[in-house]
């Protein structure tokens, strides 16, 4: 059984289909690349699976229950959790107490609890920083409070939006490198990503969306020959 | 450890001199501080939902109705005067759950308009009401709660604030704090994280104003009377915010330290200048929000901890 799977999801906004008829089938412990040009409805897809929002059409089913009705709060407590592309740290709270927030409400963890599982998330992470207040942190610092926040939550699956973009290379292998451990520890993972280099180095397969729709999938080097995504989003490189 | 016995030897201290207040103060003194702790649990309880990210404009309807409900209770319906002061808050708790989820959907200042006009809204249906509330000319009561020893009634105020100031504390101490600041500082995130920002919305919302409602019982009972323009006035509104302000808001310190210095300024105010000292009360409070935007207390804080960090360096 897919730990989630997704049939005819459907997101109107007024006469704009964002999202179009997607069937996604994302098996345990696999890491699930989603690529596709700008606009092509990726971290709509990601914020309808979430429960930022509600979808028009269609179903969407996480370990094999029907979860498309439940609101957000109850979707990150069973453990689906997210990054946001542009980081939306908590202003009032320190790095540490961002990420606690995590395990505090989507773990449902207890305060001592939390503080201890955020630090553990920190040394993961190699967050050293952590008890600074956000606005003395640098966008590296934001992107791993990002991954920590939704790490903290002990999630079952994790969907992270464009976590590489505006990271230098060195930045983005460790960063590689920290995905590949999460992976081993037992999440799935699901990325987003601009860079196909990231792309062909970690995920087992991909799906190609073009204005809402799934115009591919399958390992990176076959979807990447495919005429049509070459068209849609390769082509361009080229 | 050291700093644990000064805060318990502080804290008991306070409390002794506030308990044995009414035995060497005199009534005057003792008025102006009843006066002040009724502001201070506004102000608290104003400041607990605003740290939800919420303003809400809400506490001088809740005040009101909380009055009515005591007063009218007592005279109506022979209830004790006490007991009247618990069924306000318990009849203020059922209109503020139902409010909810009216509106806190509502956020901004949508939310603060719409609260704005349910106190207006509230007003007028007492005013309305003439049969059991006395309409537009109000409504007297006449076995007043302890037959009127203002010692026991200090005490039960100062029960009311230090209550109001405990739960404050508790809230700021624990997981709700993590919870209402999130959403204050953003709601998405927050929703992702796994918070029920409704549930958490709708707690805060109806303790407040229970606490509102208690403030307004015990007020009516204090003063024997309420007419509509006195259980609803602004100045249960405005005041308390403005002291929040001054103390500096997200902060149960704030509040208090700011309606002691505001409360204090006001009595003094009106004693040298009976007219037209709300004007010189209303440009402190302009100038304060002006140069000192977190308030004393928030200013007094920072202050601090950059000290205290320069003495690590």
């Amino acid at each position: 059984m897919p730990i989630l799977e997704t049939k005819h999801l459907t997101k109107r906004f007024g006469g704009l289909v964002a999202v179009d008829d997607v069937n996604l089938k994302i098996e345990e412990r696999e890491i699930l690349g989603i690529i596709g040009p700008n606009g092509a409805g990726k971290t709509t897809l990601v914020s309808l699976i979430s429960g930022l929002i509600y979808p028009t059409q269609g179903e969407i089913a996480f370990n094999g229950k029907n979860v498309e009705k439940l609101p957000e709060f109850e979707r990150s407590r069973m453990g689906l959790a997210r990054t946001f592309q542009l980081v939306r740290p908590l202003q009032q709270f320190t790095g540490l107490e961002n990420i606690m927030v995590g395990a505090l409400f989507a773990a449902g963890e207890s305060l001592k609890k939390a503080r201890e599982s955020a630090n553990e998330v920190c040394d993961l992470l190699e967050f050293e920083r952590r008890n600074l207040h956000i606005d003395k942190l640098t966008v590296l610092d934001l992107k791993k409070i990002e991954i920590g926040r939704a790490l903290a939550s002990r999630p079952k699956i994790l969907f992270l939006d464009e976590v590489m973009a505006g990271l230098n290379s060195d930045e983005t292998w460790q960063m590689i490198s920290l995905i590949k451990k999460l992976r081993n520890s037992g999440i799935t993972i699901v990325i987003i990503e601009h860079i196909m280099g990231v792309i062909k180095e970690l995920t087992d397969r991909v799906v190609v969306l073009d204005s809402g729709k799934v115009i591919a999938e399958g390992v990176y080097t076959e979807v990447s020959k495919d005429p049509k995504v070459i068209s849609a989003y390769l082509g361009e490189e080229e | 450890m050291k700093n644990r016995t000064g805060l318990i030897i502080a804290v008991v201290g306070v409390l002794s001199v506030m308990i044995s207040l009414p035995y060497y103060s005199g009534a005057y003194f003792l008025s102006v501080t009843m006066t002040i702790l009724l502001n201070m649990t506004l102000a608290v309880s104003w400041d607990m939902m605003l740290r939800t990210g919420q303003l809400s404009f809400g506490i001088a309807g809740f005040f009101g109705i909380g009055s009515y409900v005591s007063i009218v209770a007592v005279s109506n319906f022979g209830v004790n005067n006490v007991v009247s002061i618990f069924l306000a808050a318990a009849f203020v708790a059922v209109i503020a759950l139902a409010l909810a989820f009216a509106i806190l959907k509502l956020r901004g200042i949508y939310f603060a308009i719409t609260t704005l006009a349910l106190t207006m809204v509230f007003s007028v249906t007492i005013r309305n009401m003439p049969t059991l509330t006395g309409g537009s000319g109000g409504k007297v009561l006449y076995n007043t709660i302890f037959n009127g020893d203002t010692t026991k009634i200090y005490w039960l105020i100062l029960t009311m604030a230090l209550f109001t100031i405990l739960l404050s504390i508790v809230f700021e101490k624990t997981r709700v704090h993590y919870a209402i600041s999130s959403i204050r500082n953003d709601e998405v995130v927050a929703k992702s994280s796994g918070i029920n920002v409704f549930k958490y919305l709708t707690v805060l919302f109806v303790i407040t104003a229970m606490i509102q409602g208690v403030a307004g019982a015990i007020y009516t009972q204090q003063y024997g009377f309420a007419y509509p323009e006195t259980a609803f006035s602004l100045d249960f509104l405005m005041l308390p915010m403005a002291m929040a302000l001054v103390g500096g808001i997200y902060s149960t310190w704030g509040s208090v330290i700011g309606s002691v210095v505001l409360g204090l300024v006001a009595e003094y105010l009106r004693l040298v200048m009976p007219h037209g000292s709300k004007i010189i009360y209303g440009i402190i409070v302009i100038l304060i929000i002006l140069f000192l935007p977190k308030g004393i207390y928030g200013t007094l804080e920072s202050k601090l901890r950059t000290t205290r960090n320069g003495a690590r360096k």
